[in-house]
């Protein structure tokens, strides 16, 4: 209720949680999440940064991991120790920081994870109240558990790219990583629960995601399923259209009207009358403020079946309408009759937004080695005493080896230094 | 009348559940699932939108039938209630009086008018979490605007970053916000509260703006434009760093297989699979920068030997040379040709009214703590449990309000 920005002496939900990040791509939201409730992630940074697996784009262009804004993202609020794993010393170091860790998360193939003795039976054994969280692409069994999953594999697999795009090209992928986000979302929420859980009883407990079945409920699958079980409906890939346009009743996969509109300017997403029994005598009150409203003022056309039976009528005159107005004047003039729509905006639209700027939405983060500072998403939710917070920046490689092994393992520096020595890890 | 076993992770959690629609219920679906008792308190008069959608079986016009309506509310239970009437207003309040959690999906000040707004509430159960999930969220200019997943989308910026750059933008085929970030996101702040209240004894307020959530989905795309000063480009089916990644034709009618290659191995691997063909040691593809540079060239190349195979088939051959790959399924590939899939996350529930439906398994799954995924309740199922056993109401009373229109 307060539109305060959250002071950093706030209480933290997730404060005391420590979580151990050796995920890739598909799991650095989940971290990201848990550390900006509050939990102390710390990442384990391979010391020398692979260039294939250093995802830019890169701030400057500079193709230099401390630079990449992938990382500066999703790794803002997390501690980093540069260990390489595979390497004994290292792996010593790591075992230390595991006994002393509530989380453990990770993006492991199960081959990977039993080839590295992190599965799930063998961690069970050794750290029993340990909370173990791991992303797979598909799942612990079946002939595809060792299969590759990147997002666009699972959004292909998990039926999302099926019903997303325009019938005559490819089937698209969503931008933005969905399948990474929504896993990783599912996994923080398991991990959460089996942090409560913990709290009970003191056991420890595996979650497993499947980026596969986290697409799937994304695409609420089974609503298709149904549709096709029942109706004999197989849905498919219908551009402007989207999925479940309320009024529309599934006949055929193609009768969902469209839900993009071009304008002079670009393009609203509008959700037709979705809030039945007054959202058309809305519709047609707004198309009549501007004049518009051609035939559908005729009071047949309250009735919900003789407006499936000319809801190509419907198309044409809102397609009509829509491309004499910009976007923000549909936007706006929409919602003030209750009407659901939004303009189709891009970030540097999202920037100038005025509720956004209301809610304080974005944040800015100091980069002290470039000494500026940049914007950044801020809060998915707002919580009145444990706000979400975003403290520091991305750490570079290696940063906290030391502190954390101070902070953990309770090593004095001289140790922390001389336990790291061992390895080759060329901390700090 | 918790969900089953005791051992699950939100048993003694108990929530009154007064979103409707869609992105509310699937946040407490999950809860419900993994144990706690979800109580959805139904308008009889107004019913949840999505009990009278779709699909439903050809014919049937139950306002229990509906399959969303059944996916998104499974292991809950029902009460249906005039909240129109003072009377009604009360039971609702006394069940908030018993609960740890309290969550609405309303724009607009709608829990405010009920006399069921935080401050109330806190009133009424001091430690009470309260999650709102309006589009907008609670404050700003645009508080009470309106929207589900189709336009969700659109303002929040996904769908500037979807489809190909030469082609208008594209949605998601899905009302991707209400079915996945935002349940998640929501069912996230709550769990976080309750943990603060386990250690603190506080509640909390969550506001929670469906538009904002939903921009938290974007990735990097933000600092790419803060940052990098560009605006990022609509991908196509593109990565932003590796190549080649796209999704290319296979034999058969629409059918398509999508490949993303990362690494220098991977991209070997491909070589492998497609017989190693002469093409794929020209000089142009040996670097990452120069496979992006010649993208275009490089897809058709690839196209000219998937075109002529079976989607599955192209999956499996890169697949076992270590490159990632997977066929573009639809319902019929994921119900009949991919057995995994099926038996770890698609359940067949029967139902009292109608032919057994298809549920999704909770994508969360959890060793040695199995959810229960149930049912989903009939319209007002419930509410005599909820009066006499929770509630403690006596029988006389419970008909009189029956007999009131109260309960339904």
């Amino acid at each position: 209720m307060s539109q305060e920005l959250p002071s950093t002496n706030s209480p933290r939900a997730l404060e005391g949680v420590r979580v151990l990040d050796i995920s890739g791509p598909a799991g650095f939201y989940c971290t990201k999440l848990m550390a900006d409730l509050g939990a102390d992630v710390v990442r384990v940074d391979p010391p020398e940064s692979d260039p294939d697996h250093s995802p830019g784009p890169f701030f400057g262009d500079e193709p230099d991991e401390n630079q990449s804004l992938y990382r500066w993202h999703f790794h803002a609020n997390k501690r980093s120790v540069a260990l390489d794993i595979s390497s004994a010393p290292d792996r010593e170091v790591f075992d230390s920081l595991l006994a002393a860790a509530d989380v453990l998360v990770d993006t492991l193939r199960p081959s990977e994870a039993q080839r590295l003795d992190l599965d799930a039976q063998t961690l069970r054994e050794s750290h029993p109240a340990l909370v173990h969280t791991t992303i797979t692409g598909f799942g612990t069994v079946g002939p595809y558990v060792d299969y590759k999953a990147t997002d666009i594999v699972a959004q292909a697999m998990g039926g999302l790219m099926a019903l997303t795009g325009y019938p005559e090209d490819p089937p698209n992928q969503v931008g933005g990583e969905q399948a990474y986000h929504v896993a990783s979302l599912h996994a923080a929420v398991g991990t959460l629960m089996a942090l409560l859980s913990r709290d009970l009883d003191g056991k420890g407990a595996d979650v497993q995601i499947a980026l596969q079945d986290s697409i799937s409920m994304a695409t609420l699958q089974t609503a298709n399923f149904n549709a096709y079980t029942w109706l004999g409906v197989l849905r498919h890939r219908t551009g402007l259209n989207h999925a479940f346009s309320s009024q529309s009743k599934p006949t055929t996969a193609r009768t969902y009207p469209p839900t993009l509109y071009q304008c002079l300017d670009g393009w609203i997403a509008y959700a037709q009358h979705a809030d039945p029994p007054l959202a058309w005598q809305h519709f047609v009150e707004w198309l009549a403020e501007f004049g518009a409203e051609q035939e559908l003022a005729d009071p047949r056309f309250e009735d919900l079946e003789y407006r499936r039976e000319r809801q190509w009528r419907i198309d044409i005159v809102l397609t009509e309408f829509a491309a004499q107005h910009t976007a923000q004047e549909l936007y706006h003039s929409a919602q003030r009759y209750m009407l659901l729509c939004s303009p189709v905006q891009n970030v540097e639209d999202l920037t100038k937004d005025e509720q956004l700027r209301d809610r304080e939405f974005f944040v800015d983060v100091e980069h002290p080695e470039l000494d500026r500072s940049f914007k950044y998403p801020g809060a998915p939710y707002k919580l009145s005493e444990t706000p979400w917070q975003l403290r520091r920046r991305a750490p570079l490689v290696g940063e906290h080896s030391r502190e954390v092994l101070g902070d953990w393992l309770g090593l004095s520096d001289a140790q922390a230094e001389a336990m790291l020595a061992q390895g080759e890890s060329g901390n700090d | 009348m918790t969900n089953g076993s005791t051992n699950l992770p939100l048993r003694g959690i108990r929530v009154a559940d007064f979103s409707w629609m869609i992105a509310g219920p699937l946040t407490t679906r999950v809860m419900a699932n993994y144990g706690a008792e979800v109580i959805r308190i139904e308008s009889a008069a107004r019913y949840d939108t999505i009990r009278t959608g779709g699909p439903r079986p050809e014919g049937n016009t139950s306002p229990n039938t509906a399959g969303v309506f059944n996916d998104c509310n499974t292991s809950k239970l029902s009460l249906a209630l005039d909240l129109g009437s003072p009377e009604g207003l009360d039971v609702a309040k006394d069940i908030v009086a018993v609960s740890d959690v309290v969550t609405n999906s309303f724009r607009g000040d709608r829990m405010g008018r009920w006399g069921m707004a935080y401050e109330d509430l806190v009133k009424i159960k001091p430690d009470i979490i309260m999650l709102s999930m309006p589009m907008m969220g609670t404050t700003g200019v645009h508080q009470r605007y309106g929207g589900n997943g189709i336009n969700i989308i659109a303002g929040a910026g996904i769908s500037s970053i979807t489809g190909f750059p030469e082609r208008a933008p594209v949605g998601t085929g899905s009302l991707y916000p209400d079915f996945a970030g935002n349940p998640n996101h929501a069912g996230l702040a709550v769990l976080a509260a309750l943990r603060h209240r386990n250690r603190t004894g506080k509640g909390q307020f969550i506001d929670l703006a469906q538009y904002e959530s939903t921009i938290a989905l974007l990735g990097t795309s933000v600092l790419q434009y803060t940052a990098g000063g560009a605006l990022p480009p609509r991908p196509g089916n593109r990565s932003n760093f590796a190549a080649p990644q796209g999704v290319y034709r296979c034999a058969g009618d629409d059918r398509w297989c999508a490949i993303a290659v990362e690494t220098e191995d991977e991209w070997q691997g491909l070589v492998r699979a497609m017989g190693d063909p002469e093409w794929a040691h020209e000089n142009r593809f040996q670097t990452v920068t120069g496979r992006r540079k010649h993208h275009d060239d490089l897809d058709r190349l690839i196209e000219d030997w998937t075109s002529v195979r079976e989607p599955y088939d192209v999956m499996n051959t890169l697949q076992a040379q270590g490159a990632p790959a997977g066929v573009v399924q639809d319902s019929d590939d994921l119900l009949n040709n991919d057995e995994a899939y099926r038996e770890r996350h698609v359940l067949v529930m029967d139902h009292p009214e109608t032919e057994p439906m298809t549920t999704h398994g909770e994508p969360i799954m959890m060793s040695g703590l199995e959810p229960v995924v149930g049912r989903a309740p009939l319209m007002g199922e419930h509410t005599e449990y909820v009066l006499k056993e929770l509630l403690a109401v006596d029988e006389t009373d419970v008909d009189q309000l029956y007999v009131d229109g109260v309960l339904r």
